[in-house]
């Protein structure tokens, strides 16, 4: 298979493959970070924006921050320390949760001189200003990135990058369907590979793989498995490293369902035709599936619940970032919810490259057998 | 040990005003009031004024943490789940109600709760745990606060339809019309009371500091849950009277006060006693701090108050990296600062996280080094008494030499 080799050649050195880039294209290079920064507008102002998602580099970095910041944050902040992320021409940070907004302002303060932004995103849904607020946001985001980079975004180029994000976000939901469906067409380490790709590749490139991937059909043959996988729901952020969904195929789950940042928060909408392109990307941002950060219009245990059911799935597991402070708060309420409704789930934690390998396979393992003996 | 300099009487005063708070909130239903859960920067007035007493799940959890009971209470919320990652308070307030432990007797069940994000996101999380636990609304206010963009207009029109919108799910409560007079009348109280506070705080750039910062931490309660009422304005008008005799006296708080010292962050509410008297062994007063600062300013214009709260939530209380610099580098001046503090507090990331970028500011800017040790608000579990007097020490001897060798 020729993507997936390019896939993980991504996935083993994103940093590298971006710097390779930027020289190649000589364009601009924008580090955003999780979740829901519109990269829409980025790319439109001819800028290619890349999620910050950490670096096994990151590991002997300095630099004073404390280590009760979730490895998101300290990973990135290393990185930067390390000159790894030198080939940045700008950063936003959306601020959702305190650690994030702390260090945008570190940030700012070690690389002054570069395009920066703190997108302040709503986080209560229901308001009669929300609407509004955050159109006039987007607006400010954008005239920030025109005037950073002498660059006009025009209303029809945003809706061709809204068009070329939208065809990504339909692919990769059509293939989460798909493997959903059939069990063959997908192993679960392949199909977060691709999503995380799509995070760290221009659009282009990764909707022709993406096109490729579909064009195979219904029975993939990367996922030769002969008996039926155990279907869950994944919750949490992002499941790093993405080897514990290596894990997750050898004991035999389907990931069927997410709640995922890196995830199904990344694709699972799509942009309508509206006329004005920030008042559909504002549209869009009210309705995506639940994260912990926002006031939404749904509840988490509601949206989990409606999928296990609907899906009929088996189990939860929960995979969480340590420090992370939002998923924490949910979390026991949440579990009391499952159990409640009589649904197994199985909490993991880990930090980015660095968790307890051995403990996690075993607990998948164990987690994976109880609910094959349930059936 | 040097003799410890003569209490402030006043401070006496706040056992009874606090068990008269507490007893109050117990009846609240019985005297035809409502009960809100907010977190420390609210409008309290607002509510005051419509009949709702705002009660302070952070407040409870002090008392917990200054007893010595975080331990005890967190058990509880650790058996439910909640890891040691989030902050102590919420650790504490979620193990309060679980276990049915409290030194005040418990807070009563709210009747409705209100948070905003213009202090914290913790906040947020831990009251939408409260929320369901109760099965009571939660009114989120959201506050974009802008960092060092300067003024944003749109936020600002976001988060005062937003504060209409509350006036509007309060009136929806207590089903009755927001009475505006009576809200100006609490503002005035309440602008007064913080004017005290302000002078209060001020009387600390004296030499010598006739208060520590410890004794404005065991101060603040009123100013916190009764700001607004008579009650606090007469405990300030009473501490500001004693604080001017000592000021007139010269009755400095710490005997042969030789540091004045910034402290950054929350106290430690558990070793108050402890740190103030180990302070006070090296001659050195905590003068200054940006915790108990923002209550000087708290006062919104009787005559436009919903746009005064949404400007405050906005402005005034962004308190981002830049502009934490600027206020301690003021405070140095105004008074006469000669140590900076930083406690990197594991329960406030939103404090904590840019604390060594800010010692390093400062240390620039005004050649002096700062200290920078690790603890908790309220868990002894993430801080060791040894390990503190010992950082302690090293600062002092390091303070004692730029001292003689300028």
């Amino acid at each position: 298979m020729e993507w997936v080799e390019r896939i993980q050649s991504v996935l083993k050195d994103p940093l590298q493959f971006v710097r390779d880039l930027k020289a190649e294209n000589d364009q601009r290079v924008i580090g955003i970070f999780l979740p829901d920064v519109p990269e829409e507008l980025i790319d439109a102002s001819g800028a290619f924006p890349v999620t910050l998602l950490g670096g096994e580099k990151a590991a002997g970095g300095i630099g004073s921050i404390p280590s009760f910041a979730c490895s998101l944050i300290t990973h990135s902040f290393w990185q930067a320390t390390l000159s790894e992320l030198d080939f940045l021409d700008g950063l936003v940070i959306p601020h959702l949760c305190d650690s994030s907004r702390a260090f945008f302002h570190i940030w700012q303060r070690n690389f002054p001189a570069q395009f920066s932004d703190l997108l302040r995103l709503p986080k209560k849904l229901n308001s009669q200003g929300t609407k509004s607020y955050l159109v006039g946001e987007l607006r400010r985001f954008k005239e920030g990135l025109e005037k950073a980079f002498g660059v006009n975004i025009s209303n029809e180029g945003l809706w061709k990058s809204i068009d070329l994000y939208n065809e990504n976000r339909r692919y990769l939901k059509t293939i989460q369907t798909r493997r959903s469906q059939n069990f063959h067409s997908m192993s679960n380490y392949d199909f977060f590979s691709l999503v995380k790709s799509s995070m760290l590749m221009p659009k282009g490139e990764h909707n022709q793989i993406l096109r490729k991937v579909l064009a195979h059909g219904e029975s993939f043959p990367v996922n030769p498995r002969s008996t039926p996988p155990v279907r869950v729901f994944l919750s949490g952020k992002l499941v790093e490293p993405l080897e514990i969904f290596r894990w997750m195929d050898e004991v035999g789950f389907l990931v069927a369902g997410d709640d995922l940042a890196v995830g199904s928060r990344y694709f699972s909408y799509e942009i309508e035709d509206e006329g004005d392109a920030l008042s559909a990307l504002a549209q869009s941002y009210l309705q995506r599936i639940p994260n912990a950060l926002v006031e939404g219009p749904e509840d988490r245990l509601s949206f989990m619940l409606k999928k296990v059911r609907e899906d009929g799935l088996q189990g939860v597991i929960f995979v969480h970032l340590k420090f992370c402070e939002p998923l924490i708060f949910d979390y026991p309420d949440l579990k009391k919810g499952l159990d409640r409704e009589g649904i197994p789930n199985l909490f993991i934690e880990t930090e980015l490259h660095s968790c307890a390998a051995g403990q996690i396979k075993t607990r998948l393992q164990a987690f994976a057998e109880m609910l094959g003996s349930k059936e | 040990m040097k003799e410890a300099s003569a209490p402030i009487q006043s401070l006496s005063m706040l056992k009874e005003i606090n068990s008269q708070y507490y007893e109050e909130i117990r009846h609240a239903h019985e005297l035809g009031k409502k009960i809100v859960y907010v977190n420390v920067f609210s409008p309290a007035e607002l509510f005051y004024a419509m009949d709702i007493i705002p009660v302070y799940p952070e407040n409870h959890s002090v008392f917990l943490q200054a007893r010595k009971m975080t331990e005890e209470v967190t058990r509880y919320s650790e058996a439910e789940g909640y890891l040691r990652d989030i902050c102590s308070y919420a650790l504490c307030d979620i193990g309060s109600i679980y276990s049915g432990i409290s030194p005040v007797g418990g807070l009563p069940k709210p009747d409705l709760l209100y948070t905003s994000n213009c202090q914290c996101g913790t906040m947020t999380k831990w009251f939408e745990v409260l929320s369901r636990h109760y099965n009571v609304p939660l009114f989120l206010l959201d506050v974009p606060q802008p960092g060092n963009k300067g003024f944003d207009p749109n936020a600002f029109e976001y988060v005062k339809k937003q504060m209409e919108e509350l006036v509007t799910f309060l009136e929806g409560i207590t089903r009755k019309s927001l009475d505006r007079d009576r809200l100006k009348r609490v503002l005035q109280v309440s602008g007064e009371t913080c004017g005290y506070w302000k002078d209060i705080l001020d009387s600390a750039a004296q030499v010598p500091a006739p208060l520590t910062v410890f004794d404005q931490f065991i101060a603040m309660a009123p100013i916190v849950s009764q700001r607004g009422l008579p009650v606090a304005l007469d405990f300030y008008r009473k501490l500001r009277s004693e604080i001017e005799e000592r000021v007139r006296s010269k009755i400095g708080a710490v005997p042969g006060e030789r540091y004045r010292l910034y402290w950054d962050n929350l106290p430690i509410w558990r070793e108050l006693r402890w740190l103030s008297e180990l302070l006070a062994s090296f001659g050195a007063c905590l003068a200054a701090t940006i915790y108990t600062l923002p209550w000087t300013s708290l006062g919104v214009d009787p005559a436009n108050p919903l746009e005064g709260w949404a400007n405050q939530y906005l402005v005034y209380f962004d308190w981002h990296l830049e502009r934490r610099v600027k206020l301690i580098l003021e405070l140095k001046e105004r008074y006469r600062l000669n140590g900076f503090i930083y406690h990197l507090n594991r329960s406030c990331k939103m404090l904590s996280l840019a604390a060594h970028e800010i010692k390093k500011a400062v240390a620039e800017a005004t050649g002096i080094p700062g200290l920078v040790f690790d603890a908790d608000h309220g868990d002894p579990r993430f801080y060791s008494l040894d390990q503190i007097r010992h950082h302690l020490e090293i600062y002092f001897e390091m303070l004692s030499h730029l001292e003689s060798s300028r």
